[in-house]
């Protein structure tokens, strides 16, 4: 009860130091549901496409900067123990509507063609300069079969199809024939990866370990690890934990010093308290309930503020963040949740200490 | 519980300095309080009287000397927060009622150590405040009370733990004569009718002449008992 009147005593302070945590911890719950949200999508996405396992050049940056030879696919295809083989190109095109729009090539005739879903129309024809598109990007385009899209200078395409996957990433994109998005993306004689399924009598780990130990300038993993593999998703990682752990010591900072300012101000109340028996640890749950109650009202705020600014993100034209995931997955709300209160504890204990060792008639004669 | 007559409070050879010896509160004070006894404190202002009530209560520590309570010394009734809220009822010269509390919690404030329900912790501190005709002022917060009211309240707050031991100071420094004959006669009450030995620090001759004895301090020293 005093802890929580306690917040009411000056009503602004409390509204910034909440403030300033719930920024935090929105900031924290919406890098990791972002980080999360890609890696599940891209998961997601080989689940559906059966892809077992993903091959990339090795030391790529990311997916798109990886660089595999048309060849060493074909030998890749070849391999005992592979059933199936997609060579896939991928691309962030710069159009005149989107400086992010993301183009995927693949052949017709391969297995990934077959495992994507055609809501309407039909699947492009290689060398006829058609495509398909993701069913987000139709509605965000305003576009549907039958229209013609400019991907560059005198690349204009026909929309054949329209699909939708059910990943947020994919369908905001567009399809289109491997030969095509070879010249598109200037990669004659490369691929950026290969999708491969494994034989039912086999086994993927044996199949990954035979392709690392035959191909040393490639990398082959998992299929739902393939993000795993990219040093972007490694900088990612880092990038996240750096902005976690900056954002926890920034909040704690703000936190303690909010605290150590209330506490100065109410040095004769705490006095007050020892004087009458109130006993060290008691005074020390009083601080830190102060904490905790700040702390746990910016985790709930600051996850609320986050799968707002996701959802503002999922619906928004700009800047091709549309795939981002317009929620905040249960379990990073957990831990926003989480690092809020050990926030609140690890930030309040210093001034909880502080203030219990208040000798109680100095503190009475405190001005 | 010392017995009636026997001393609840004595205070021998007491002295306390403060800034390195700069500051001299008390320079030698000893005195007895026997149990059910109300003695008051008199003396010019920075005598020492708050000095020695902060040291029997244990809020600060002596330079010297020894304060003994129901019999045994001071130190022997470690933890002294356990000691404060089942001997000690204080009653501050300066009111110190939380602002952000109402006053029928801030005289409940006193009671959380002593582990009493809430049911019970608000019984009792509703009955007392009815005690002190606040009956009507329970909610209200301190900043809506006046001067008289607040020092009601912490009187209340000294009472609630049924000390063996009140101290006031100054209780009727800062009230109208009415409210402090009422706050005075509570007091002598809880003296006369439960054995609670009542030491009042003040410079009202009134509150002297209620008291059974007075010790009169000066420059740190007890000029006389009387």
């Amino acid at each position: 009860m005093i802890a929580l009147r306690g917040l009411y005593r000056n009503k602004l302070r409390t509204t910034l130091t909440i403030g300033a945590v719930t920024a935090g911890v929105a900031t924290l719950v919406t890098a990791l549901s972002v980080s999360a949200g890609v890696k599940r999508q891209v998961a997601d996405t080989m689940r559906r496409a059966r892809v077992d396992v993903t091959v990339q050049s090795r030391g790529a940056i990311d997916a798109w900067s990886s660089r595999l030879a048309v060849a060493d696919y074909e030998r890749l295809r070849g391999l005992d123990g592979v059933r199936g083989a997609s060579a896939v190109v991928l691309e962030r095109l710069r159009t005149p509507w989107n400086s992010y729009f993301l183009i995927t090539g693949i052949s017709a005739v391969e297995p990934l063609s077959s495992r994507i879903g055609l809501v309407e129309g039909r699947f492009f024809e290689p060398g006829k300069r058609e495509l398909i598109l993701g069913d987000l990007a139709a509605r965000r385009l305003g576009y549907g079969v039958g229209n013609k899209i400019l991907l560059a200078a005198d690349e204009v395409f026909s929309i054949t199809g329209i699909y939708s996957l059910g990943v947020g990433l994919l369908d905001s994109a567009a399809v289109l024939d491997l030969g095509d998005a070879q010249r598109l993306t200037n990669r004659r004689g490369f691929v950026n990866l290969a999708f491969l399924q494994v034989a039912a009598d086999r086994d993927a780990a044996d199949l990954i370990a035979a392709i690392n130990r035959s191909f040393p300038g490639l990398i082959a993993s998992p299929s739902g690890r393939l993000l795993d593999q990219t040093r972007v998703a490694e900088v990612i990682d880092f990038f996240v934990r750096v902005l976690v752990g900056a954002s926890v010591v920034t909040c704690g900072l703000i936190v303690a010093n909010s605290l150590l300012m209330a506490i100065s101000e109410r040095t004769r109340e705490i006095g007050l308290l020892l004087a009458v028996g109130w006993t060290r640890p008691m005074v020390v749950r009083l601080v830190l309930g102060e904490a905790v109650v700040m702390c746990a009202v910016a985790g709930i705020a600051g996850s609320l503020l986050a799968w707002l600014l996701l959802l503002i993100f999922a619906r928004s034209r700009a800047g091709g963040v549309g795939w981002i995931p317009g929620f905040v997955p249960v379990d990073i709300a957990v831990e926003g949740m989480g690092l809020a209160l050990g926030l609140g504890v690890l930030s309040g204990l210093y001034p909880a200490i502080l203030a219990s060792r208040v000798l109680p008639a100095d503190a009475l004669r405190f001005e | 519980m010392a017995p009636p007559g026997a001393d609840m409070v004595a205070v021998d050879d007491l002295v306390k300095h403060y800034e390195a010896g700069f500051i001299r509160a008390l320079n030698g004070v000893s005195f007895q309080v026997a149990a059910g006894e109300a003695i008051a404190l008199m003396g010019p202002s920075g005598c020492g009287k708050t000095t020695l009530l902060n040291l029997i209560a244990a809020l600060d520590r002596p330079t010297s000397g020894e304060i003994r309570i129901d019999g045994k010394p001071l130190d022997g009734h470690r933890p002294f927060d356990r000691f404060r809220s089942t001997y000690i009822g204080f009653v501050f010269q300066l009111h110190h009622l939380i602002p952000v509390l109402t006053l029928i919690e801030n005289v409940e404030v006193a009671a959380y150590p002593t582990g009493l329900d809430r049911r019970r912790r608000r019984e009792k501190a509703a009955a007392l405040l009815v005690g002190l005709g606040l009956a009507d002022r329970m909610q209200a917060l301190p900043s809506r009370l006046s001067g008289g009211e607040r020092q009601r309240g912490a009187v209340a707050r000294a009472l609630i733990n049924d000390p063996r031991i009140i101290l006031a100071d100054e209780p009727t420094g800062n009230v109208d004569s009415e409210t402090g004959a009422r706050i005075l006669e509570l007091l002598t009450a809880r003296s006369a009718d439960q054995g609670t030995t009542v030491i009042i620090a003040t410079h009202s001759q009134e509150v002297a002449r209620a008291a059974n004895r007075t010790v009169y301090l000066r420059d740190g020293l007890v000029e006389k008992i009387a």
